[in-house]
């Protein structure tokens, strides 16, 4: 096991996202760079969490139910983590697991099960209260259908249009 | 209307859209039969409330769809192994907000009476992981 300095997620806080909230915030995903944080436990003065350093291919490959956050797991190198409430941001005590089975591991039907037409139904919910702020994905996005305009072309040519729509929503 | 928990003035936000039908929910539970200790808004939990919303932590999260449920605890090994269900009946067991997430469109934020027994409502066994 070792321990590493602590990660600022701050500084890439405009590519992480929440993914799943249920009595706070419990699953983060950092779409850039391809990283996801999972919820552990409550202490009473830091939480616990597993930080997954994945790759572009599973990242996708979660994201898109193909795979569950267990493969995800065995996959991909995975820390333990601590996050305190005062610093949220930064994720501290970074400890790389060797042996995953000391730990209480998300089942074998850990799908993400993301649906892009819930997705929407978040959305449309979320463009009635901050219409104005979210103004961004209309400019990036072009009436051709498969297609992105400008510099997301390139980045997002693999997704199609709704999981583009999402991932630049998200990231602005 | 006097809540369970103290809440602000503001709160529950009178912007959010209440759920105004008596509906069945589902809540994950970590005992089963559910405890009071199932049932701790998350505001509460924690000393300090540093990245909390007010408002939405004071509450308690609840799923309308048992499979956004089956999401959590298949994902989420210590939030808890059980989902149990419930009818809320609106107003006199409190008021439940439409308040969606990414991952879990179904879920609602709970809040409950000074009078309401929640693990009373939630009582139906439903899925153990």
């Amino acid at each position: 096991m070792k321990t590493e300095t602590s990660i600022k997620i701050l500084e890439n806080i405009n590519t992480f996202i929440d993914v799943l909230y249920y009595d706070g915030i419990k699953l983060q995903v950092d779409i850039e760079n391809y990283n996801l944080l999972v919820w552990y436990d409550y202490e009473e003065t830091f939480e616990k969490w597993f930080y997954i350093k994945s790759n572009e291919k599973r990242f996708k490959l979660y994201i898109s139910n193909k795979i569950t956050l267990l493969e995800l797991f065995e996959k991909s190198e995975v820390s333990f983590v601590t996050r305190d409430y005062e610093n949220y941001d930064i994720i501290e005590n970074v400890t790389v697991i060797n042996d995953l089975n000391e730990y209480k591991l998300p089942s074998e039907k850990s799908f993400l099960g993301f649906d892009f037409t819930a997705e929407k139904e978040y959305r449309s919910h979320l463009f009635k209260g901050f219409r104005k702020t979210l103004t961004y994905p209309k400019r990036a996005i072009s009436n051709n259908k498969n297609r992105v305009k400008s510099t997301q072309r390139q980045r997002y040519s693999n997704f199609t249009q709704t999981q583009v729509e999402w991932r630049i929503h998200v990231a602005a | 209307m006097e809540f369970k928990n103290e809440l602000s003035s503001d709160c529950p936000d009178i912007n959010v859209q209440d759920i105004i039908e008596d509906k069945i929910f589902f809540r994950v539970t970590k005992n089963s039969p559910p405890s009071d200790e199932d049932f701790i808004p998350v505001w509460f939990l924690r000393k300090n409330k540093r990245n909390l919303n007010e408002c939405m932590s004071k509450g308690l999260s609840i799923s309308e769809e048992i499979k956004d449920a089956k999401v959590l605890i298949e994902t989420l090994p210590n939030l808890g192994e059980y989902i149990y269900s419930g009818k809320v009946i609106y107003q006199k067991d409190g008021i439940v907000k439409k308040t969606p997430s990414r991952r879990n469109p179904s879920h609602r934020t709970w809040y409950p009476l000074v009078n309401t027994d929640e693990k009373i409502i939630f009582n139906k066994f439903k899925v153990k992981v």
